[in-house]
């Protein structure tokens, strides 16, 4: 399990988060939801310990994200990876460091994803390059999966085989993983929880099956009052 | 299958193995999708899929065997229960719906009866 | 797969190396020029210069050495700051090892530079100096420790590289630290670290002659220690670092 425990941080004069607690429990696919600028990007990177909360603790199953990052996959928004590497070479970098790397799965998604291992992905399009992303952090058997917008930018067709990837790797109740992202619509399906950030607080969270059974309505359109509220 | 995103989606997965049965689709003994064939193929996660055939092995529709897959279990009374089930609900929709149009149910029934009087004469014509 | 810190070590190692393909070709191929275009001029029978065969062997030296530091240490410039620039920074800080495994490969890396740099024109320059060579081993031959203390020379030449990229490296880090101002901190650090570093040399320079006096001042006894010393100071930045690199930077 993942824990927020009044968590703030700031940059400089903005306010990325103030005073944030929430839970990410453990087997379950969580949406972190909210506009540009809510914290969503903010709250992964401090899971992935790429920076530190001003106050405020977070623990990943207990213990300081940055001794973690073995038990962590990290899908960062960025373009990461190192242009010059094919896709084979990649791979090959990455497993060095991940005793839960599957050759298995890699080979499979490869597959899957309509990539070739001798692809230079620096050279390559914007959409085999996300693809690439996904197939290389999601090649291990990592108990957490963290995704910073991995559908943004992306072509409707190639958005559509990121899912299918997703739903075909994941471990019902083993793997636990965060996506974030501001086109709920993609994965208004997908998730179990859902987390609504707004200015860097807490808006609305819960089981995306209750709200829908308490409001009769869908999460895009929850998230959607949510925030007319606060604009008006 | 279109999922109503409004609604919860477990739900949804169980009421259409019941209108599969009930519309005789779907036979007691038969095999139903794996929970992962279930949630690739519609494209939802693979939890929901989890609760849902969970609830259907509670309710006793279905039994999953180790190794070979998932079938359906339904005995003539459950399947009649769920035809039950079912009408109810439409039943219900139906008399909320003519109610907000302003019809009481005596009004209901006269146009029940209306309705099967028309049927019978145009199912004599054919 | 198994995954061990000497695997992992080594996989930076070969990630750093294969980026650095080409500067190791540029380090290789200037010492080399430059070899060659000494012992060019100084082989001109109009030249003035009678030359020495120890000279022959010293001067070139020197100027390869001069360079083959000046070419690793802008290399760690590069070599670091590309991983910000290429944003492969958040690859290798999600990464489950620590900043002195990131560092350390890079810092082995700009050393094999330096190593096969000056290999490669050392090797040149033999070559060159061919028909000079039984002169020189004679000259060797005559004189003591004259091995170990060409040995020490090229380790004391190697530790300020590694000095210097240290401070390469410590400046770049706390640039970092900054959004907006990177280079100029950076810049500003650099400078400023080899001036105090040179304060306290000076000043601990003047205790230490007392106290080492005669092992001090043999030629052997003053290269060994100024060889502790450089790698001491070294290792004192490096580690400065690495601690602000694991606890302070933030992406």
């Amino acid at each position: 399990m993942i824990e927020f425990k009044n968590v703030s941080k700031r940059f400089g004069t903005t306010v990325a988060l103030d005073q944030v607690n929430f839970k990410f429990e453990q087997g379950k696919i969580t949406g972190l939801f909210g506009p540009n600028g809510a914290g969503k990007s903010t709250s992964i990177k401090m899971i992935a310990g790429l920076n530190r909360a001003d106050s405020g603790e977070v623990t990943v199953d207990g213990k300081a994200p940055r001794i973690s990052r073995a038990n962590i996959a990290y899908l960062p928004e960025i373009d990461h990876l190192y242009p010059w590497m094919t896709i084979k070479q990649a791979a090959r970098f990455t497993s060095t460091f991940y005793a839960d790397w599957d050759e298995a799965k890699y080979n499979e998604l490869l597959n899957f994803l309509n990539l070739h291992p001798k692809m230079k992905i620096g050279k390559i399009s914007k959409g085999q390059r996300a693809k690439t992303k996904l197939l290389l952090t999601v090649s291990r058997r990592a108990p957490y999966l963290l995704m910073d917008e991995p559908l943004s930018g992306i072509d409707i067709l190639t958005r559509e085989d990121i899912i299918d990837a997703i739903i075909k790797d994941y471990r019902e109740g083993e793997q636990t993983i965060i996506i974030s992202t501001h086109e709920i619509a993609e994965v208004e399906r997908l998730v179990d929880e859902v987390v609504f950030l707004d200015n860097g607080r807490v808006k609305l969270s819960g089981s995306a099956e209750e709200l829908r059974a308490e409001r009769g309505q869908s999460l895009v359109e929850t998230m959607k009052e949510a925030f007319r509220y606060v604009n008006q | 299958m279109a999922y109503d995103s409004s609604r919860p989606i477990f739900r949804q997965i169980i009421d259409d193995f019941q209108k599969q049965l009930v519309r005789g689709e779907l036979k007691q003994g038969d095999k139903i999708p794996s929970q992962r064939e279930y949630a690739e193929k519609a494209r939802i996660n693979p939890n929901t899929v989890q609760r849902a055939y969970r609830e259907m092995e509670t309710m006793h529709m279905v039994e999953t065997l180790r190794g070979k897959g998932t079938y359906i279990t339904v005995s003539e009374q459950m399947l009649a229960d769920i035809k039950f089930n079912l009408a109810q609900k439409i039943l219900d929709y139906f008399i909320r719906e003519m109610e907000s149009l302003g019809y009481d149910y005596a009004r209901m029934i006269k146009l029940l009866h209306s309705e099967q009087d028309q049927r019978r004469v145009e199912n004599q014509d054919d | 797969m198994s995954t061990s810190k000497l695997k992992m070590f080594f996989g930076l190692y070969a990630k750093d190396m294969r980026e650095s393909i080409p500067e190791i070709a540029v380090v290789a191929t200037v010492a080399v020029v430059i070899n060659v275009i000494f012992y060019l001029r100084v082989s001109q029978p109009e030249s003035a210069v009678a030359p020495n065969a120890l000279l022959l062997l010293i001067i070139p030296a020197l100027m390869v050495m001069g360079l083959a530091v000046f070419l690793p240490l802008i290399s760690s410039f590069k070599l670091l700051g590309r991983e910000w620039s290429n944003n492969t920074v958040y690859f290798i800080m999600s990464l489950p090892v620590s900043g002195a495994m990131i560092l350390g490969s890079k810092l082995l890396v700009l050393l094999s530079q330096y190593v096969v740099g000056t290999l490669i024109a050392g090797m040149t320059g033999l070559v060159l100096i061919w028909n000079v060579i039984p002169e020189i081993i004679r000259f060797i031959s005559g004189q003591p420790h004259c091995f170990s203390l060409v040995l020490l020379f090229y380790l004391l030449s190697a530790a300020f590289l590694i000095y210097l990229i240290s401070i390469s490296f410590l400046s770049q880090i706390v640039g970092r630290l900054s959004a907006r101002f990177s280079g100029l901190i950076t810049a500003l650090v650099f400078f400023l670290t080899l001036y105090i570093v040179g304060k306290i040399n000076d000043f601990t320079s003047s205790l230490n002659i007392r106290m080492f006096a005669d092992w001090y001042t043999t030629p052997l006894g003053s290269l060994l220690t100024a060889n502790l010393m450089v790698l001491l100071t070294a290792t004192v930045i490096f580690t400065l670092a690495v601690a602000i690199y694991n606890r302070k930077v933030e992406l």
